[in-house]
């Protein structure tokens, strides 16, 4: 039988401390949306192999779902709720936008947040770079052409923003 | 179309939606008014019902549209309000979009891409009524002849003396008059809004992760549940061990539920509920459950001694389709001619005197719909009253089911549609939600149960599979004489509204789109043999149409081949001249195809995608169409690397007659390119012992961002009725790409997903 390993904790979401204290087995998904009500981070398969449930635990991406409790004490995570500042879009968002993205929306916070992280680290994604990064974030309604196309976007916003005229490419 | 005023509150007011009406001015329109009958992809019959659309304007201006119409991501909600509001003259700005809540009076189904062409059939009527009326409330405020009065912006101008009144300012006079009934509509030449590129209405909610989903709804109280459903269609439950599950800290119930039994129209498996204070304490709490099965046992009776099996599946269709004598159980009909160009005798004399034939096996198989969203339902249900929320599309059959279900009075059933997660059809059915309303009544507490993706992929309904023989009979030059195209299947009708079938025993759904044949065949014959097993089929992206147009379009381009003839060439050599070939449907419906338009798009795509220029050894393009109202045509290019197959680019031309959006008519090009190549070059859903033998996206596999080709679109000018564009484009891709795969190899694939030798 599936035993209780109960385990008392302090992480942070989105900047803020929170205290756990529940099943170390439960997966990072199923907190953030049952128990914190942060309802962004969605569930898509449940087993690492859709990507929409995309958060950064520590910056890189990484499935909610297949992350459990009991491995976080002390870390950060992030989720879509905390992608953007108070009223500000986050670049990738600004370009999601621009680009008119989603369809039924569902995959996008997990494709966002995966698009984040690389973004974060490569501030000129090429094609190849894409693919590696979001060939895990399924998307059913068949995004990801204008995916492709607003990452490249919120590389150039995140430049801009940053005040760096050119890319590093990796 | 129906009109109603605050100030005489007829029976539309009552609704929740007006409650605060106030003078506002209140146009109720019916959406079905614009289809005739509804088709395959959109079951069931809106006769009587009550207008399911209204338009209103209150008194500070603001513009509601309520409509029975839910967004999946297709841009329904968008598009729909675009026509209205360009109709309207009012300010984009200022309209808003709700879906109604179904009654049981009001019919409420999306589907079958009908949604723009109703809007704009009726809904620009409606629209262009209150735009009159508010023009002759603005005429007489000001004091002139309505004559010299303008609408544009939100407001009625006077030019002459430049002043203006606002929409909002009139909109108590404007209620008191009465409702044109043939009200002139704009001239599409003036229009401004629609035809422009406009992001979606709830874009920027989207973009910030903020939409309610189904699985978003937490409701007071809430408890979560997961069901472990019988793995067999019409398994019973033969012993639930439970202790270890209810062990599981935070599990507070294990529950059983008794489903009924297939066919039906609303078909529940049996299954042994896990309810939880949280998703993963009912998920580890049915981990540790133990529960057997009564496999192939029905109230009592043994029924389909054999468990389903897509080996047996393919062994009887062969069987249907090469031995005439065969007899089926059931009553069945063995052999239905749907439809019958010229005769047998010259469909025999034909075959005699071809100077060649074509004898051609094509398979289409079991798809799951999978869309990112698993099946979910919230649902509080005491004996007062009956609350679901769900993310639903054919809210109507749902709200039908729960008055059966529950015997509460229709206003006590109050059904919340939430956004939905993508459906590609699934989502008719609603055997999710009346699961969730079957464990709330249980509990007497509201409970949202939750699929998980195992669950929907092994417990859900699937694309009828088909396997097709078609012959054909060519003459010395390669022009057909006759053809011959026999198909078995599996049928959604038979299973969920057997009433629908034809006394001939013509399954018209099945049928319909391998009888609208537009090519010149002088002798042509479509017949189809039924089969019965325990595997539900259903809708996905419309019914048999992507399984016809697979077949249509790859037997087109086999005999072009054999005539030695370009493939592009044939369809235009076969297709009469520049007019509307008429088929028959159901019911006496008539459809047409207008083989100028068709011509126009096949032409379209073949010049964007160079058709004409070759291609390097190991690369070929291939080309298909189809046409529901919308004319689609594609070319697909593909390179072929050490037994590799890659779709480097997919060019569509559509024909969708005006286009509302074109931001939206191109998503929903490049999401069906998507679709269709998923289908074609992915999984397939097989069952064996009964069991679904996939589970997930590692064995049922989805199109991924690396495997993207380059998608373009021609949008094809025209000043016709705007039509669907949600699921017609991802029809013809399979076929394409067979066709393409031919050119590059000189492989022929006649069954997906493609696999070369
Ligand atoms: S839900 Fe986590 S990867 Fe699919
Ligand atoms: S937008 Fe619908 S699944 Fe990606």
């Amino acid at each position: 039988m599936a035993r209780s390993s109960n385990r008392k904790l302090q992480f942070f979401v989105n900047g803020t401390r929170q205290d756990y204290n529940g099943d170390g087995d439960q997966p990072l998904l199923w907190h953030l949306r049952d128990q914190l009500r942060l309802t962004g981070t969605k569930f898509g398969c449940g087993t690492g192999l859709c990507g929409a449930c995309t958060v950064h635990v520590e910056g890189k991406p990484a499935r909610a779902c297949v992350v459990n409790m009991g491995s976080l004490a002390g870390k950060r995570v992030t989720t879509v709720e905390g992608l953007a500042g108070k009223d500000a879009l986050h670049p990738v968002q600004q370009a999601w936008r621009e680009a008119n993205v989603p369809q039924c929306g569902y995959c996008q916070a997990g494709q966002m947040m995966a698009a984040a992280a690389l973004v974060a680290g490569n501030s000129a994604p090429d094609d190849a770079a894409i693919d590696e990064a979001l060939r895990g974030n399924l998307c059913r309604c068949g995004t990801y052409a204008r995916i492709r196309v607003a990452v490249k976007r919120a590389a150039e916003l995140s430049r801009a923003n940053s005040g760096k005229s050119t890319g590093r490419t990796s | 179309m129906s009109a109603s005023r605050s100030s005489c509150a007829p029976e539309s007011l009552a609704r929740r939606e007006f409650m605060q009406a106030g003078g506002a001015l209140v146009i109720g329109f019916s959406m079905q008014g614009a289809i005739a009958t509804p088709s395959a992809g959109a079951p069931g019959k809106p006769a009587g019902f009550k207008p399911n659309a209204w338009l209103r304007i209150d008194t500070d201006g603001s513009v509601e549209f309520l409509i029975s119409k839910t967004e999946m991501g297709q841009g329904t909600e968008s598009g729909m309000a675009m026509v209205l509001c360009e109709e309207l003259d009012a300010d984009w700005a200022r309209v808003s979009v709700r879906t109604i809540q179904p009654d049981g009076k009001r019919f409420m189904i999306t589907g079958g891409s009908y949604s723009i062409a109703g809007a704009w059939v009726v809904g620009r009527r409606a629209a262009a009524a209150a735009r009159h009326m508010l023009l002759e409330a603005g005429a007489s405020a000001l004091g002139v002849p309505r004559a010299e009065c303008r609408t544009g912006n939100h407001a009625v101008s006077h030019p002459a003396s430049g002043r203006q009144l606002g929409y909002g300012e009139l909109v108590a006079a404007a209620a008191k008059l009465s409702v044109p009934k043939e009200p002139a509509l704009k001239d599409p030449a003036t229009f401004k809004l629609v035809g422009k590129a406009m992001p979606a209405k709830n874009l920027d909610a989207l973009v910030r992760a903020e939409s309610r989903y189904g699985m978003d709804i937490q409701v007071p109280g809430m408890l979560y549940a997961v069901i472990e459903r019988s793995p067999v269609v019409n398994g019973r439950i033969a012993h639930v061990d439970d202790a270890a599950a209810r062990q599981v800290a935070g599990v507070s119930r294990v529950v059983r539920l008794r489903g009924n039994t297939f066919p039906t129209y609303n078909y529940v498996r049996d299954g042994v509920a896990v309810v939880a204070n949280s998703t993963w304490a009912a998920l580890k709490g049915r981990r540790a459950l133990k529960v057997s099965w009564h496999e192939s046992w029905t109230d009592g009776a043994p029924r389909n001694g054999a468990l389903a099996s897509s080996t047996r599946l393919a062994t009887d269709f062969q069987r249907l389709l090469t031995d005439p004598a065969v007899k089926t159980e059931n009553g069945l009909h063995p052999d239905v001619v749907a439809v019958r160009d010229g005769t047998v005798e010259g469909m025999n004399a034909a075959f005699q005197s071809a100077a060649r034939t074509l004898d051609m096996f094509y398979d289409v198989p079991l798809q799951a719909h999978v869309p990112m969203e698993p099946m979910n339902a919230t649902a509080h249900c005491t004996d007062e009253r009956c609350e679901v929320w769900v993310p639903c599309h054919f809210q109507t059959r749902l709200f039908n089911a729960l008055r059966e279900l529950t015997g509460l009075p229709p206003e006590r059933i109050i059904i919340h549609t939430t956004m939905l997660g993508g459906s590609f059809g699934r989502r008719l059915d609603v055997d999710y939600a009346i699961e969730a309303v079957m464990l709330s009544r249980e509990l007497a507490k509201p409970v949202q149960v939750v699929w998980t993706r195992e669950d929907d992929v092994r417990c859900g309904l699937y694309s009828p599979p088909s396997r097709h023989r078609v012959r054909v009979a060519l003459d010395a030059g390669g022009n057909p004489l006759a053809m011959d195209h026999a198909f078995a299947a599996l049928s959604v009708w038979k299973q969920q509204e057997p009433t629908e079938i034809e006394p001939s025993g013509l399954d018209y759904a099945a049928a319909f789109d391998a009888i609208k044949f537009p090519y010149r065949v002088p002798q042509r014959v479509v017949r189809h043999r039924l089969v019965e097993q325990t595997i539900r089929v259903f809708w996905w992206r419309r019914g048999y149409t992507p399984n016809h147009t697979f077949v249509n379009e790859c037997l087109l381009d086999e005999c072009a081949h054999a005539a030695g003839v370009d493939p592009l060439d044939y369809r235009l050599r076969l297709l009469p001249e520049n007019q509307p070939v008429k088929f028959a449907n159901k019911g006496g419906e008539v459809e047409e195809i207008h083989t100028g338009r068709l011509a126009r798009v096949l032409r379209a795509a073949a010049d964007a995608a160079n058709w004409r220029t070759p291609l390097p050894k190991g690369r070929g393009r291939g080309i298909a169409a189809t046409v529901t109202d919308t004319h689609v045509a594609q070319v697909v290019e593909v390179e072929v690397t050490d037994g590799r197959i890659r779709v480097t680019r997919v060019v569509t031309a559509v024909d969708c007659g005006i286009v509302i959006n074109p931001q939206l008519v191109k998503a929903q090009v490049e999401g069906s390119v998507v679709f269709g190549l998923t289908a074609a070059l992915k999984g397939a859903i097989t069952v064996e012992n009964g069991r679904v033998q996939q589970s997930n996206f590692h064995d049922y596999p989805l199109l991924a961002i690396d495997e993207m080709p380059i998608i373009e679109t021609v949008l094809l000018p025209s000043t016709v009725a705007p039509s669907g564009t949600g699921e017609q484009i991802s029809h013809p891709v399979a076929a394409a790409l067979a066709n393409a795969i031919f050119a590059a190899t000189g492989q022929r694939l006649r069954g997906t997903p493609f696999r070369l030798a």
